[in-house]
């Protein structure tokens, strides 16, 4: 027999394992405990996992890029101005529009975690070990995820760092996953004009509750980042249009303790020279007014109308160009998101500010008075606020 | 009806690899990298899959079952269905309703009044599924 390369790669894989003894066969795995239709649980599963593959995809793509951005590893551009705020609502929306799908999933296949006998041959072994990866990364992520997005951090570990590896793992299993499961999803959903099929309504009506819920679950939580939609999502936890001043936020200058800025407040611009301004030099310069999003990585997002000193005309004081990166440090003493980068395409934006207003009033101190940094294209917790030094570096 | 078991897919053995990379970087990030909780991430991951399965995924089949025995044919479904949307909005609902990460600092998040909407989503639920399960059961008894 003439076997190819990739056979003998995969030949250990078919070792057969002992089947266990049947006394063992107890309770939910004896035979027949399970009255379940497999053609009709191999069509349900299909459908979900294809939708299931279609909302992880997007949620996936946008928190790479999420996490891109926030790391600097792309050169990001600096419009379209909504770009991140788009892609950050689908991450969230794509997430939470996940969890319907994924429990009705798993009450569909249920009853096959009682499969007798548990592996039969190593390769069995391992997709069926590489399934509490994948169940329990999804829930872990999803669990984790709608808490974060409600500001409960009661898991005790840092979100952001978490969320990401704790992705990598659950979308390789799902990789796994789908590689063992590919040819039954096709056969399952194809559309088939064969005998009738008695589990054909009820597969119908099953799969329309899941869509229902999944609609259902969208509608009540996208208002937090599309806006018309905030009267009908009323279980988002946040509503663009509330908060100091018309708008959200995440951080309060009591939590970053700067709930005191001094009258003899300046801020500090260090390029080829260093030069100190007061609130009263900041205003005397030429003012720019934009309409820009703070887009948060929480997944809500508001617009606001800000005015302020452009970043790149700061720079013509101390004599630097725009085409180097800019930190701004904010006047907080601790927290992780004191200070951030500008990179050059954002620098020479005519639209990044130093905010002095928004919607012509002064900033309240939770949007970061006396001045913050507000840019197109930016997660918000990249919009420095409570600025006191910008430095060229 | 039966189900055959099928051939392999070509792609099996690509997305194998793909997707063992994935999650053994994943898994070396998870241990060794910064800002991470190995054990608490593992306990809760390992965790996730055991509620699911020994607590809440029982507690549903037990419903479906009983539903089943109980009720008749044209409101077993409409009675699945809401089962289902509830329970989504229930699932998603939790963190909000609990107003566990509320700040006295920030009014602005949680700024909502979370016990009137849930209830009356759930109340809309039920009440559309009860109208389908009535119409249901008259046009089956014409």
């Amino acid at each position: 027999m003439v076997r190819r390369p990739r056979d003998l790669l995969t030949a250990p894989l078919r070792t057969p394992l002992p089947t266990p003894p049947d006394r063992l066969r107890v309770g939910p795995l004896r035979e027949g405990a399970w009255s379940r239709d497999d053609a009709d649980t191999e069509r349900r599963a299909s459908w979900l996992g294809l939708w299931l593959g279609v909302t992880f995809t997007v949620c996936l793509l946008t928190g790479l890029w999420s996490h891109a951005v926030q790391h600097d590893w792309l050169p990001v551009p600096s419009r379209p101005r909504d770009l991140y705020r788009v892609t950050q609502g689908l991450h969230v929306v794509t997430g939470l529009a996940a969890v319907p799908l994924l429990l009705a999933k798993l009450f569909v296949v249920y009853h096959r975690l009682f499969t007798w006998p548990p592996a039969k041959d190593l390769g069995h072994a391992v997709e069926r070990a590489s399934l509490l990866l994948l169940v329990g990364g999804s829930l872990f992520q999803l669990g984790t995820g709608v808490m974060n997005v409600a500001g409960w951090y009661a898991f005790g570990f840092f979100f952001t760092t978490v969320h990401y590896w704790a992705g990598w793992v659950t979308i390789g299993a799902l990789l796994v996953h789908v590689g063992c499961k590919l040819p039954y999803a096709r056969r399952g959903t194809r559309r088939t004009t064969t005998a009738a099929d008695p589990t054909a309504s009820s597969r119908r009506a099953f799969l329309t509750a899941t869509g229902v819920a999944t609609g259902a679950v969208v509608l009540t939580t996208v208002g937090a980042t599309v806006s018309p939609l905030a009267p009908v999502s009323v279980l988002a936890a946040r509503d663009p249009r509330r908060g100091p001043q018309g708008l959200p936020v995440n951080r309060t200058a009591a939590a970053a303790g700067v709930t005191r800025v001094d009258p003899s407040y300046r801020l500090v611009v260090v390029g080829a020279t260093t030069v100190e301004l007061s609130l009263d030099d900041l205003r005397a310069m030429a003012q720019t007014t934009a309409r820009l999003p703070i887009s948060c990585v929480e997944g809500w997002s508001a617009d606001a109308d800000w005015t302020g000193v452009a970043v790149r005309d700061l720079l013509a004081l101390v004599g630097s160009g725009t085409d180097r990166q800019v930190r701004v440090d904010s006047l907080q003493r601790t927290g992780r998101y004191r200070s951030s980068v500008l990179q050059p395409p954002h620098v020479r934006d005519p639209i990044t500010l130093l905010a002095l207003r928004i919607d012509g009033e002064p900033l309240h101190p939770d949007h970061g008075y006396p001045v913050r940094l507000i840019a197109p294209n930016r997660p918000g917790v990249m919009q420095t606020k409570w600025v006191g030094r910008v430095v060229v570096l | 009806m039966t189900h055959e078991p099928l051939p392999p897919s070509r792609l099996r053995l690509p997305l194998w690899l793909a997707g063992g990379a994935a999650a053994a970087y994943g898994l070396w990030g998870s241990a060794f990298g910064t800002d991470t909780d190995p054990v608490r991430v593992a306990v809760l991951v390992v965790g996730a899959a055991l509620a699911h399965d020994l607590l809440l995924a029982p507690v549903v089949v037990a419903v479906a079952w009983w539903g089943r025995h109980l009720l008749p044919a044209p409101a077993q479904r409409w009675a699945g269905g809401a089962l289902l949307v509830s329970g989504a909005l229930v699932a998603v609902a939790v963190p909000v309703v609990g107003r566990f990460g509320a700040r006295a600092d920030d009014p602005s998040l949680l700024p909502r009044d979370y016990a009137a909407g849930p209830l009356v989503l759930l109340a809309v639920v039920w009440t559309v599924a009860a109208l389908g399960a009535w119409t249901s059961h008259r046009r089956a008894a014409r």
